[in-house]
């Protein structure tokens, strides 16, 4: 694994016009992946984390800032031979399929857009690729209604990896999944990642699954990036207040997770900020620590021990 | 005598395919004040045993047989005029997507006071509009005046979550039904909506049988357990004894599916799928997808009792983990 960055994003943002009115939906954004990794991107809805997905993928203009692909910038406009390089599988399996495209037309558009074999050799190549993600050729010609939520996923997969890609942004990719289906997902992502030395953006809300499948992890909260480390270390000592409080809230199943949870002081008035707005730290109106400065100042993202790094005034851990 | 008890409730529906037999023999029961999860994944019968409950599948082909009391009257036999005296009464209910379950055209107040009105609580707008303020203000909501003006686009999720918990307190039912409530919002919202109706809850001595999916919120907010696999109640107990002693393999696959925060271990799917309702197996539905099958479970499975109310419907109860 090189240590240059397959992927970097430097100041990325995207303003939104809402009434007049800007909204930040990504507030400058510095991230860098590299090659053969997971790097899981967590944070709550209305977080940007998907914005960011969409913006590394040429779905939405930036408004501001780059996405770095190889040492180049990548555009929004960008070549068919760059599109392909870096593919996408989404969280609903039941909108994602076209349901009047059998698996077999679905998994072919992209080895046909992408001009990846010959047309003689598509129906071959359909068969490898859902043999690659654990399903039958049988299956070639059903329609997505026939298919489970994990069998779809898998076709989603499949069309991913048709153009055979170097990353791939999972957005919610087994959300929507029962844990049954999710663990025979995220195995499989696992295994994929081996055997074709892919990299991964995992977009999620779940810290579980990061915990299970990312090396490091990103945490958001209203379009910035708040905390940022190795997994294990974000885990074992979350600095910023919101990754406390993301990971106190998760529901456990064992005593050793139990164990593990930060423990938080829940103020029920203080879940939805009151409507309250912030010119500093955005998570100061739900921080029970918060103090003057997080309302005025925003913080940095700064560095706490070696590529841990939390954006926040008063982390825990500094008393 | 349990405040609300189903007696080998079946449901089952008349397809082109052939008869699906859903609800398989459900046994379980909810005492006074007693929180209770009904767990299980997608597709095994749990929302459809609570719209049994609440008398929802009334006017669907479903065919049911069996009993459900509640306080010790038979639910099922019950007319639509007796069902009004009960549901949104002594009955609360909690959807699980808080923004669908509330009537877009209508201001929040409006379809509050309704509630409250039907509920006996008030005869005057007026007066139902003090009784909203008060229960709202209980769910920490600071400033409830702007929550009734509202229409639910306009609240957050959280928000209207809330609304949804005060309308099934609002009128001090016995029972609170919630399906899958706060699945569909984040994680910390969903945190706080446990809270909040474990602690209203308490407050009125108000029993809560709550659906889900998430073995987490199980483990936190429930007292007692049922674990659901295709229609049947597979093993119930305690929430320390279940989550410490599974006696079920599903019990025990479904626990081992879970992704851990502490990351010990990758989790590990369950082979196979839920079965077709119209070609469920014979015996125990779980065995084609079982470790641990074998001749004896194409027999209808014995429940065990282990004690201290945990049963186990398997003829291996003891099986090695």
């Amino acid at each position: 694994m090189s240590t240059a960055p397959v992927l970097s994003v430097r100041g990325l943002s995207k303003y939104y016009r809402v009434k007049g009115t800007r909204v930040d939906a990504l507030a400058g954004i510095d991230l860098d992946i590299r090659r053969g990794e997971t790097m899981a991107i967590v944070g709550e809805s209305g977080s940007g984390k998907t914005t960011l997905g969409n913006l590394i993928l040429g779905l939405e203009r930036a408004s501001a800032g780059q996405v770095i692909f190889e040492g180049a910038p990548l555009q929004m406009r960008r070549s068919s031979a760059l599109r392909r390089r870096i593919q996408v599988v989404q969280q609903n399996p039941f909108s994602t399929l076209n349901p009047k495209r059998t698996v077999r037309a679905t998994i072919e558009l992209p080895l046909r857009a992408y001009k990846m074999v010959s047309r003689d050799r598509y129906r071959a190549r359909v068969g490898e690729l859902l043999d690659i993600v654990g399903m039958s050729s049988t299956h070639m010609n059903r329609y997505p209604a026939a298919l489970s939520g994990g069998q779809r996923q898998r076709v989603a997969l499949a069309r991913a990896l048709a153009s055979e890609p170097e990353i791939i942004v999972l957005d919610e990719p087994t959300s929507a999944l029962d844990v049954s289906v999710q663990a025979r997902v995220l195995a499989l992502l696992v295994e994929l990642q081996r055997t074709f030395d892919l990299t991964y953006i995992f977009i999620t809300h779940d810290l579980s699954v990061v915990r299970n499948i990312a090396r490091r992890v990103s945490v958001m909260y209203r379009g910035r990036v708040v905390e940022s480390g190795p997994t294990e270390s974000v885990f074992a000592a979350p600095r910023h207040r919101y990754t406390s409080m993301l990971l106190s809230s998760i529901p456990v199943v064992s005593d050793a997770e139990l164990a593990v949870k930060p423990s938080w002081t829940w103020d029920p008035g203080a879940i939805e900020g009151q409507g309250l707005h912030s010119d500093g730290c955005p998570f100061a109106p739900r921080c029970p620590h918060a103090v003057d400065a997080c309302w005025s100042d925003v913080p940095e993202l700064e560095s706490l021990e070696t590529a841990h790094l939390a954006a926040c005034h008063r982390p825990a851990g500094s008393s | 005598m349990a405040l609300l008890e189903t007696t080998d409730l079946h449901v089952r529906f008349e397809l082109f395919e052939g008869m699906s037999h859903v609800l398989n023999g459900v046994n379980l029961k909810v005492e006074r004040g007693e929180r209770v999860a009904v767990v299980g994944e997608s597709g095994c019968g749990k929302s459809l045993t609570a719209r049994a409950v609440l008398g929802l599948l009334r006017h669907t082909n479903a065919q049911i047989d069996g009993s459900v009391r509640f306080d010790g009257s038979e639910l099922l036999s019950l007319s639509e005029r007796g069902w009004r005296s009960i549901r949104g009464r002594r009955i609360g209910m909690i959807f699980q997507d808080p923004t669908a379950a509330l009537n877009p055209t209508f201001t929040v107040g409006d379809q509050l006071f309704k509630v409250i009105i039907r509920g006996g609580r008030a005869r005057t707008k007026r007066r139902a509009r003090e009784i909203a303020r008060e229960a709202l203000r209980h769910t920490a909501i600071a400033d409830p005046d702007r929550v009734l003006n509202a229409y639910p686009f306009q609240l957050s999720g959280g928000l209207a979550q809330r609304v949804l918990i005060t309308m099934a307190l609002v009128n001090e039912p016995e029972l609170v039904l919630a399906d899958e409530p706060g699945s569909a919002l984040d994680v910390t919202v969903q945190e706080q909506t446990l809270r909040l109706m474990r602690a209203l809850g308490d407050e009125l001595g108000a029993a809560v049988l709550i659906i889900t999916h998430n073995l987490g919120v199980v483990r936190e907010f429930a007292q007692r357990v049922y674990v659901m696999y295709a229609g049947s109640i597979v093993e119930e107990a305690d929430v320390d004894t279940l989550f410490h002693a599974p006696r079920h393999p599903y019990t025990r696959a479904l626990l081992e599916a879970v992704p851990r925060l502490t990351g010990e271990m990758l989790p590990q799917p369950i082979e196979g799928v839920v079965p077709d309702y119209t070609a469920a197996p014979v015996g125990c539905r779980f065995h084609p997808r079982c470790p641990h099958a074998q001749p004896a479970c194409q027999e209808p499975p014995p429940v065990v009792d282990l004690g201290g109310g945990h049963r186990v419907a398997c003829v291996l109860p003891e099986a090695a983990p």
